[in-house]
C-alpha cells in the first residue's frame, strides 16, 4: 500500500520513490542519499504527489525522514513542489516553519501547484513520468483501521517520562534490545562483546527502525555488536542521564569515604533517591550485565570490563579534561561497588526471575492487552512463547 | 620517569583507532616490551614514555593511548592537540576496523594539526587465520593517503619497534625541514601534568 510518493527530478534522470506504511522507511533515506551519489548532482528538486488518504500525516512523516538527512540536502534543494495540497496541509505547514530553521528553509522552498499543466512546466520534468503514478494514488481504497497514536517523542533521545513502558516501567525498546539476547543465549558468548562497535550506518538503520517501532527487524539483525551499540546509545541519547546529576554529585561527595562496611548503605541510599523510573532500569541493566559478566570466559567482558564501558552511558561527567579522568575513576568505582553488593540489597530480582515474570505477565495480559502498546506486548509473546521452553532450562543451567 | 632526562627532541604521539584492536597493547609492547593478555579498555587516555638513540639524537617519545570506545570520544578529542604524529591502528582480523579508518582520519582532520604525521598500522598479524583485511588492502589504502603502512603484532612483538620509529623518524625529517613542530631540547622533569602543558605550548600553529 502506497502511502506517498515523490519524484526526485535532477538534471536528466527521475528517481521515484514510494513508500509504504509499514517499512522502507529507511530505504527512502538510503534513496534519496543514493541520489546525489549517482548522478554527481548539486541541486535537486522533489515533487511530492499528495496521497488522498491521509496526504497530511504521511507528508509529516515524509519530513522527519527529510531530517535524517545532513542539511547540505536542504541548502542543495532547488524547489519542493507538492502536487494538490490541502487546506489542512498548507496549514500545517506554516505552522511547522517556526519548529527549526530546517523547516523554515523547507517552507521558503515549498511551492504549491494543482495543475498537470504546472507539474510539466517544472524544469527538467517530462510528461512521461506522469505514468509512472501508482493507481493506489489515484484511487486510495484501502483505508487503514485507525492508527494506534503515536507519541511525538521517539525512543532515542528523549527523557525515561515520555517512552514508551512496557508493564515493568522499562521503556519498551530497552525491553526489545534486552530480549534480543534472550531469544539466543549464545550471544552472551560473543568475545568482545559490548565493546566491539559493528558497522555505523547498519547501527543508524536500525535505530530508525526502531524509533518507528519495527521491532520485527530485530529479528533479522546478526550482528550482536549492533544490539550492543544500540543499547549504550539509548543511555547516551537520554537528555538526563540514567543516574541523574544531583544523585551523582552526591555519590561523587560520599563515596570517598565508603568503606566495605558501608557500601551497601551508599547503595540503599542512591536507590532511595533515584526516580522510579531510573530506579527501575538501573535495576534491570544492572541485571542485565551482571548476566554478560558470568559469561566472562567466553566474551572476556568482566565486571571491571563492562563497568568501564557502561560508566559513561550510566553517569555524565562534566566536560573538564582536567578532572573528568578522576570522575571516571570515581564512577568506575561506584559501578563496581553497585555489581559486587547488587545480590545483597536485591537477592530476589535477577534477570533470570525477571524475564519469567515477564512472561507470566505477557500470559496473563493477552485477554487485555492494548494498553501500553498491544501490538508489541502481542509481538513478544509471540518471540518468546516459541523459544522460552527451550531456553529457560538452559538458562538456568549457565546460571549456576 | 623519576630521573631527570636530557634529550634532542620529544615528540608527542597518539594511538587512535577503534575499541579493541589493540592500541594499549602495541603501547604496552614499546613501551615496556611486554604483553598482557588480560583484555582491559582504556579509560580516557593513558601515556607512556620511551627514550631512544635515532641516528644519535636522543628522541623522546611521549605516547597517548586513547580509548576508542565512542563515549570517551568528548574527553579524546582535546587530545588532538599538539599531536606531532599519529599512528592509525585498526585490527587485521576485524574487517570493521579497517573500515573505521576513514572515520578516524576525518577527525584527525578535524582536530589535529595539519602537518601532523600519520603513520596507518594494521595489527593482530600473529592471528594469521582469522585475517579479514589483507596486506594489499591496507597498503592501498596508506598509499591512497599518502601514509606510512605497517603491519604488526604486539604479541609477538613483530615490526612494533619499526611502526613508532618509522614514525619518529618521519617527524624528525619534517623538523629538520625546518617546518613548524619545535623540538623542546633539555627539557625540565616532567610528571603527567605539567607534560600536558609543556606539550601545548609547543605545539604547532
Amino acid at each position: 500500500m502506497c502511502a506517498f510518493y515523490l519524484m526526485v527530478v535532477c538534471r536528466t534522470a527521475l528517481i521515484t520513490i514510494r513508500s509504504c506504511i509499514t517499512q522502507q522507511t529507511v530505504q527512502t533515506i538510503k534513496q534519496i542519499r543514493s541520489i546525489k551519489s549517482q548522478y554527481f548532482i548539486s541541486t535537486y528538486t522533489i515533487v511530492y504527489i499528495m496521497s488522498q488518504h491521509d496526504g497530511l500525516s504521511q507528508l509529516i512523516r515524509f519530513r522527519k525522514l527529510m531530517r535524517q538527512l545532513p542539511s547540505k540536502y536542504y541548502i542543495q534543494l532547488k524547489c519542493f513542489y507538492i502536487y494538490q495540497p490541502s487546506f489542512k496541509i498548507k496549514a500545517n505547514l506554516l505552522i511547522q516553519r517556526q519548529r527549526s530553521r530546517r523547516e523554515k528553509i523547507l517552507y521558503k522552498k515549498t511551492k504549491y501547484i494543482y495543475e498537470v499543466k504546472e507539474l510539466l512546466q517544472i524544469p527538467n520534468f517530462q510528461g512521461s513520468w506522469m505514468n509512472t503514478f501508482p493507481k493506489q494514488i489515484q484511487s486510495f481504497e484501502q483505508i487503514e483501521p485507525v492508527q494506534l497514536i503515536k507519541q511525538s517523542s521517539s525512543s532515542f533521545g528523549s527523557s525515561l517520562n515520555s517512552q514508551k513502558l512496557n508493564q515493568f516501567q522499562i521503556p519498551v525498546v530497552i525491553d526489545h534490545l534486552l530480549s534480543y539476547f534472550v531469544v539466543n543465549q549464545d550471544r552472551f558468548l560473543i568475545p568482545d562483546i559490548f565493546r566491539k562497535q559493528g558497522l555505523i550506518t547498519e547501527e543508524d538503520q536500525l535505530q530508525q527502525q526502531l524509533i518507528n517501532e519495527n521491532y520485527e527487524c530485530l529479528k533479522i539483525v546478526e550482528d550482536v555488536r549492533i544490539i550492543c551499540s544500540l543499547i549504550k546509545r539509548f543511555f547516551l541519547e537520554l537528555p538526563d542521564p540514567l543516574i541523574p546529576e544531583h544523585i551523582y554529585k552526591w555519590i561523587c561527595e560520599h563515596i570517598e569515604q565508603t568503606t566495605p562496611q558501608t557500601e551497601i548503605d551508599l547503595l540503599k541510599e542512591v536507590f532511595d533517591q533515584l526516580p522510579n523510573l531510573n530506579k527501575q532500569l538501573l535495576i534491570v541493566m544492572v541485571n542485565f550485565l551482571i548476566c554478560v559478566g558470568n559469561y566472562s570466559e567466553f566474551n572476556r567482558m568482566n565486571m571491571n570490563n563492562l563497568a568501564i564501558l557502561f560508566a559513561p552511558c550510566f553517569m555524565r561527567v562534566q566536560v573538564n579534561q582536567t578532572q573528568s579522568i578522576e570522575q571516571i575513576k570515581l564512577q568506575l568505582k561506584f559501578l563496581k561497588i553497585l555489581f559486587d553488593n547488587y545480590d545483597k540489597i536485591f537477592p530476589n530480582v535477577s534477570f533470570k526471575l525477571y524475564l519469567q515474570y515477564c512472561q507470566t505477565q505477557i500470559f496473563s495480559s493477552i485477554s487485555s492487552n492494548g494498553s501500553i502498546g498491544g501490538e508489541t506486548s502481542g509481538n513478544k509473546n509471540q518471540r518468546l512463547s516459541s523459544s522460552e521452553e527451550d531456553i529457560l532450562p538452559e538458562f538456568q543451567q549457565k546460571q549456576k | 620517569m623519576s630521573m631527570q632526562q636530557e634529550y634532542d627532541y620529544l615528540f608527542k604521539i597518539l594511538l587512535i583507532g577503534n575499541s579493541a584492536v589493540g592500541k594499549s597493547s602495541l603501547l604496552l609492547r614499546f613501551a615496556d616490551n611486554v604483553f598482557n593478555e588480560s583484555f582491559l579498555p582504556t579509560i580516557g587516555v593513558d601515556f607512556k614514555i620511551r627514550t631512544f638513540d635515532l641516528n644519535g639524537k636522543t628522541v623522546k617519545l611521549q605516547i597517548w593511548d586513547t580509548a576508542g570506545q565512542e563515549r570517551f570520544k568528548t574527553i579524546t578529542n582535546s587530545y588532538y592537540k599538539g599531536a606531532h604524529g599519529i599512528i592509525l591502528v585498526y585490527d587485521v582480523t576485524d574487517k570493521q576496523s579497517f573500515k573505521d579508518v576513514e572515520n578516524w582520519l576525518a577527525e584527525v582532520e578535524k582536530y589535529a594539526n595539519e602537518n601532523v604525521v600519520r603513520v596507518l598500522v594494521g595489527n593482530k598479524v600473529d592471528l594469521e587465520s582469522k585475517r579479514e583485511v589483507t596486506f594489499e588492502e591496507g597498503k592501498e589504502l596508506a598509499d591512497s593517503l599518502n601514509i606510512r603502512f605497517i603491519e604488526t603484532s604486539a604479541k609477538n612483538s613483530s615490526n612494533v619497534e619499526k611502526a613508532f620509529i618509522t614514525l619518529a623518524n618521519e617527524i624528525k625529517a619534517k623538523v629538520a625541514k625546518g617546518s613548524e613542530a619545535v623540538p623542546i631540547k633539555t627539557g625540565p622533569r616532567i610528571t603527567p601534568d605539567q607534560q600536558q602543558n609543556t606539550v601545548k605550548d609547543t605545539g604547532c600553529c
